[in-house]
């Protein structure tokens, strides 16, 4: 028995992991794919029927809110209670043990977590057209600004998991976390106290609004968004390969 | 370098001392150098501290003192080139519960560097040595336990690494897998390879090992290969025998062994060898020869010597609490 090779390039292992992860969805794909959508798209509905008469830029940011909202409950509610799963259960000694690139590994698995959650959001981009008669353009610049929104809220929900000393907890924080990005993306900021804007922008979810915004109304977003979001995300990232490696 | 190409120093532990959040110790001052080209069974009771040891070997666990060197490189927790070199069966549950046997086996070995054809390879020998190609398109979640376990032992042996750490291997298994793995270890060995083994079940990794390390409250309480060890406890051998007819033999009564209705009885002593041949001799003499069904004369198993050295350190342990004194 001889040894093996002992590192996989990166090209080969990124579709590896992915594979990993999307193998959760043979189990998993209720809760995934469907639970992302449903709770989102009911709160759309609820707000259409409770308040028919709201402005333009309002149904635009309940619309734009619950998309984010979506992912939201897939990278930040299920990936921290998964990622809780694995560290308490000490399964995740498996991947920790592999010569992988723990920031791949992080990335791989938010994209996947992300992408769970797009037939929901495709849901309710067509559920906002069809109750407000919203002009949603399906924008190539939608994909980045939901995979980077993703990745951000994927970092956070990674760390609520790997930082947590239960899993019960872990859902409860992860919960907590889900509930600041369905205030932020569905109450009107123009409504909120001034402290409460600046509390959304530590929300991962804050520059993704702004940008999500222009971009399904077909509009230039400001690079500022762009910057906060990007870097928002490295920081996740970073953070959430931290925790990972973190030694008992 | 040795003649057969291993490392004289494959792995060096120095003060390795683990202490947990909350003041429990695990490992107190742990010290040993081990080569390349053997199997070193890692033995001790519960809470011993063996998994912590084997733990803060791969990188797992950060040492509270003291260093570990593999092959001459200091290791770092979670460096990338330690998890290169080494591999690790858990005693915990597999993380890739949602793909099927073949695709945990297989992505495991890809991820470890095999190219997508010499994994597939590897995955279906490994797979075909543990019993397990019948159940390769089952999701390991549907799995029973032992299977399971075989599974996790599967990914961990599928890319050998210069340093595999396996814990508790043969737990959950039935004989039939246990004989599979304890094969697939024994197929392991190899001049630059240096595979430490956890395992309660004495008796049968008695097999596989070259060397012990016994641990006691984080200690290294004996060390040495079972021929040593054996030479430490005394010269002393076993002699067993079960013969029929009264239980009186050479002044002796032995056990009622009861067999197929007839009068059986057993005899077992612990000698030093020249007497036990004698009394041995003693026993082939005519006039007891007929009432003999088995005769056993052996060195002691390593289980035993285990036992010998449990018993030793219940005594310390006991002299300690009546000292009043901590560890």
């Amino acid at each position: 028995m001889t040894a093996a090779p002992a590192r996989a390039p990166l090209a080969v292992m990124a579709p590896l992991l992915a594979r990993l992860q999307i193998a959760g969805l043979r189990r998993h794909w209720r809760p995934y794919v469907i639970v992302s959508a449903v709770m989102p798209a009911g709160i759309v509905l609820m707000l259409r029927l409770v308040a028919p008469d709201i402005a333009r830029a309002e149904q635009v940011q309940v619309v734009v809110g619950a998309m984010l909202l979506a992912e939201a409950i897939s990278t930040i509610v299920m990936l921290s209670q998964q990622t809780a799963w694995l560290r308490q259960s000490h399964a995740l000694d498996h991947y920790l043990v592999l010569p992988i690139s723990a920031p791949l590994y992080l990335t791989v698995t938010f994209v996947c977590y992300t992408v769970f959650a797009w037939p929901g959001v495709a849901c309710i981009m067509v559920e906002g057209a069809v109750l407000y008669g919203l002009p949603l353009h399906l924008g190539a610049l939608m994909v980045p600004i939901l995979l980077l929104a993703g990745v951000a809220m994927g970092g956070i929900g990674a760390l609520i998991g790997l930082l947590s000393p239960r899993e019960g907890l872990a859902g409860l924080f992860g919960n907590l976390v889900m509930m600041g990005v369905l205030f932020a993306g569905l109450v009107p900021m123009s409504a909120a106290p001034a402290w409460a804007s600046w509390a959304v922008r530590l929300l991962p979810s804050g520059s993704g609004m702004s940008l999500l915004r222009q971009a399904t109304l077909g509009g230039a977003a400001p690079w500022s968004d762009w910057l906060g979001l990007a870097v928002y995300a490295a920081v996740a990232l970073a953070a959430a390969v931290w925790a990972l490696q973190r030694p008992e | 370098m040795t003649p057969g190409g291993a490392l004289p120093d494959h792995l060096r532990v120095h003060g390795l001392t683990k202490v947990f959040a909350g003041g429990v110790r695990a490992n107190d001052g742990i010290t040993f150098d081990l080569a390349g080209g053997q199997t070193v069974g890692i033995l001790g009771p519960n809470g011993a501290g063996k998994s912590t040891l084997l733990r803060q070997i791969v990188g797992l666990a950060r040492p509270t003192a003291g260093g570990i060197e593999l092959r001459g490189r200091s290791v770092t927790p979670r460096a990338r080139w330690l998890r290169e070199q080494v591999a690790y069966l858990p005693q915990h549950p597999l993380a890739l519960l949602d793909l099927t046997v073949f695709e945990a086996v297989w992505t495991t070995a890809a991820l470890r560097g095999h190219a997508p054809r010499s994994a597939r390879a590897r995955a279906l020998e490994v797979l075909e040595a543990l019993g397990l190609t019948d159940l390769r398109d089952r999701l390991v979640a549907n799995l029973s336990g032992g299977e399971h376990r075989l599974v996790t032992i599967a990914a961990a042996v599928v890319a050998p690494t210069p340093l595999m750490a396996l814990d508790e291997p043969s737990n959950e298994l039935d004989p039939l897998m246990r004989r599979r793995v304890w094969a697939l270890i024994g197929g392991l060995r190899h001049p630059e390879r240096l595979i430490l083994l956890v395992s309660h079940n004495v008796l049968e990794a008695e097999a596989a090992v070259d060397r012990v390390l016994i641990l006691h409250r984080g200690r290294v309480f004996a060390e040495g290969t079972p021929g040593a060890l054996r030479r430490e406890r005394g010269s002393g051998v076993w002699l067993e025998i079960r013969y029929t007819g009264g239980p009186e033999l050479l002044g002796h009564t032995g056990a009622a062994a009861g067999a197929d209705g007839q009068d059986v009885h057993r005899l077992r002593w612990w000698l030093p060898r020249p007497e036990a041949e004698r009394r041995l001799a003693a026993l082939l003499d005519d006039g007891h020869r007929r009432r003999l069904l088995d005769i056993n004369l052996r060195e002691p198993t390593l289980e035993e010597l285990y036992l010998s050295y449990r018993d030793e350190m219940e005594t310390a342990d006991a002299r300690r609490a009546a000292g009043g004194g901590s560890r």
